[in-house]
């Protein structure tokens, strides 16, 4: 027709829904670090949405919780070099993720999470989109923003000392372990203390 | 030798010559200049259809009876309905100049009155369709649909498309949608019952699909409205409520708001950036519902809706202001007032300032911008964070 209609009221906040950014949460205990960055990165970069476009800025905010006790598969804590390099004198460095880990509980899911974004321009705005916190305790701003929950990417399962000992004693036993044997995983043998080597010709004191 | 090289010549067309783009240098300025000479003239003046060669108006009427299936109208009745009052102060009319444009005998009869009937007859069988459709819901708003499907805009836009622009007889030109409009009524006027029906069931009913009710129709308090009628309909209560939000204390918050009936029913639900908004979206939602306005509504066209009795809904559905109580605003939103832009940029930047602001301070971009963007008009070296360590990569 010659004449076009204006943004009805529908149209507009039917828009709006469209485009609004969701706030996800997702728990990052006993998460496998690689596939949690792999799906969260996902969700950063706005890929789960029909809309999606390389060049359209439409990615959710997410918010990780539980940082610290994010898993990494079998050794990997201690075998997961971070290589960093400046390119300077001095500036090359391969740490691994454990002594990381030690120092900020949040940055190995914020590596992994900006590995899986790609190496694209776009990627320091989309991280910039991440939440990270260690625990469970998050600021009441972002508690309240948020509007969605993912699924985690593996289950959670209980950890040895988690189990009560009426659980351990109800449990059936196959084997029955003699008196003096000892089991290790209970508490750890305590430390022999370093080896002196005697001075030659010098008795025990 | 040279015949050998001849014949391993794949094409004749090998000399750049023949290149159908290249221009020769004075000729490229000289074609960019005539070009820039039309830009600077601008847009050639519009010219009437009917100071071409070809124009002959009596032609152009038969054609146009039979394009609107009414060719059993005489040629005089056509003239007079698409005769402005205007038209008698043309110039080469008052001069009385042979074969005044656009044509035919200039004649004394005009379309004023013919106008008015055509106006109410378009009226009747729009509402009459109106009502066959939206049974549930109230008069007020076949009225509102009503006076929006026959305004000038509407009309004129019909207008345009069956090619009336060319044949009114008026003063102006370019024709007015006032005039496009009135030449259309007045066809309205000189039709019979039937043809007015076909009329509006062939060209103004489409438009409703364009339609959203909810604009045609603004009440100004719909949550009010919406609980009145669900209570006469035995729902003793009402109430919004907030299904999801997210980004509450963001640039861009989204609320997703329900009406829910006695607690348990859905009967209407919408989005909107604020709770306000989303509540007044949803009760008009819920309104829409109530009266059967949905998307999955199928609307009669064409022959479907000829073979409707549409004389059977002749009389007005139930008023809006009889079923809800003294107290409720059944009013149509007051457009005299400005209304604030709903985009309430300063909410928000007060939102961040307030509450993120005192929370988590500024964010460290600029500290971290080795991290972030190496975009710095500074372009200070970072070589002091040249060795890695835990404490300077995390």
């Amino acid at each position: 027709m010659s004449y076009r209609r204006a943004v009805s009221r529908f149209d507009r906040v039917n828009q709006w829904l469209q485009f609004s950014r969701q706030w996800h949460v997702i728990d990052a205990n006993q998460q496998d670090a690689e596939l949690l960055g792999d799906k969260v990165a996902r969700y950063l970069a706005g890929k789960h949405k029909p809309i999606f476009h390389p060049e359209t800025d439409c990615g959710d905010h997410v918010v990780v919780t539980n940082c610290k006790d994010i898993a990494m598969h079998a050794f990997d804590w201690k075998h997961t070099i971070y290589k960093f390099n400046m390119e300077y004198p001095k500036s090359k460095a391969d740490i691994p993720a454990w002594q990381i880990h030690d120092y900020d509980q949040c940055r190995i899911a914020f590596l992994s999470v900006y590995r899986s974004l790609g190496n694209n321009l776009l990627r320091r705005r989309h991280i910039q989109r991440l939440h990270l916190f260690p625990d469970e305790e998050m600021a009441e701003f972002v508690r309240k923003n948020i509007g969605s929950q993912l699924r985690q990417v593996q289950g959670v399962v209980k950890r040895s000392d988690e189990y009560t000992a009426e659980e351990r004693a109800n449990f059936p036993r196959v084997v029955k372990f003699a008196d003096k044997h000892v089991v290790d995983w209970e508490k750890s043998i305590p430390n022999p203390g370093r080896h002196v080597k005697p001075v030659p010709g010098q008795k025990d004191k | 030798m040279f015949r050998h090289v001849a014949q391993n010549l794949g094409s004749r067309n090998t000399s750049i010559q023949s290149y159908r783009l290249l221009r020769t240098r004075w000729e490229r300025g000289y074609l960019k200049d005539l070009y820039h000479r039309r830009q600077i003239l601008g847009a050639d003046p519009a010219i009437s259809r009917s100071s071409y060669p070809n124009w002959d108006y009596d032609s152009e009427l038969y054609a146009f009876g039979h394009r609107i299936g009414a060719p059993e109208i005489s040629e005089d009745q056509y003239i007079k309905a698409l005769t402005n009052e205007s038209f008698f102060q043309r110039a080469d009319v008052e001069e009385n100049v042979e074969s005044a444009q656009p044509g035919a005998e200039v004649g004394t009869e005009h379309n004023a009155e013919l106008v008015k009937r055509g106006e109410q007859n378009l009226s009747i069988w729009l509402k009459r369709y109106l009502r066959f459709h939206l049974a549930k819901a109230p008069e007020e708003l076949i009225e509102a649909i009503d006076s929006h499907l026959l305004d000038d805009e509407c009309l004129a836009g019909i207008a345009s498309h069956l090619g009336i622009d060319h044949l009114v007889r008026t003063k102006e030109f370019p024709i007015s949608q006032e005039s496009s409009a009135d030449a259309f009524r007045a066809l309205a006027g000189v039709f019979s019952d039937e043809k007015v029906k076909n009329l509006v069931i062939d060209f103004i009913v489409p438009q409703l699909v364009d339609i959203d009710f909810a604009d045609i129709y603004p009440l100004a308090d719909p949550l009010a409205v919406v609980t009145d009628l669900l209570k006469s309909n035995g729902v003793t209560e009402i109430e919004p409520r907030v299904l999801r939000s997210a980004g509450e204390n963001s640039a861009e918050p989204i609320y997703v708001v329900a009406i829910y009936a006695d607690k348990l029913k859905n009967v209407g639900q919408s989005a909107g950036e604020s709770l306000a908004i989303a509540v007044d979206m949803a009760a008009r939602e819920a309104l829409l519902r109530l009266w059967d306005i949905t998307s999955e509504k199928v609307l009669f066209f064409g022959d479907r809706a000829a073979n409707v009795p549409l004389e059977r809904y002749s009389q007005p559905n139930f008023s809006l202001s009889q079923k809800c109580s003294p107290g409720t605003n059944t009013n149509i939103i007051d457009h005299s007032q400005p209304v604030e832009s709903p985009d309430n940029l300063i909410e928000a930047v007060l939102r961040y300032r307030n509450v993120v602001d005192a929370e988590v301070g500024k964010s460290y971009t600029k500290r971290l911008r080795h991290k972030f963007s190496r975009g710095s008009l500074a372009k200070r070296s970072f070589r002091y964070l040249v060795k890695p360590k835990p404490y300077t990569v995390a």
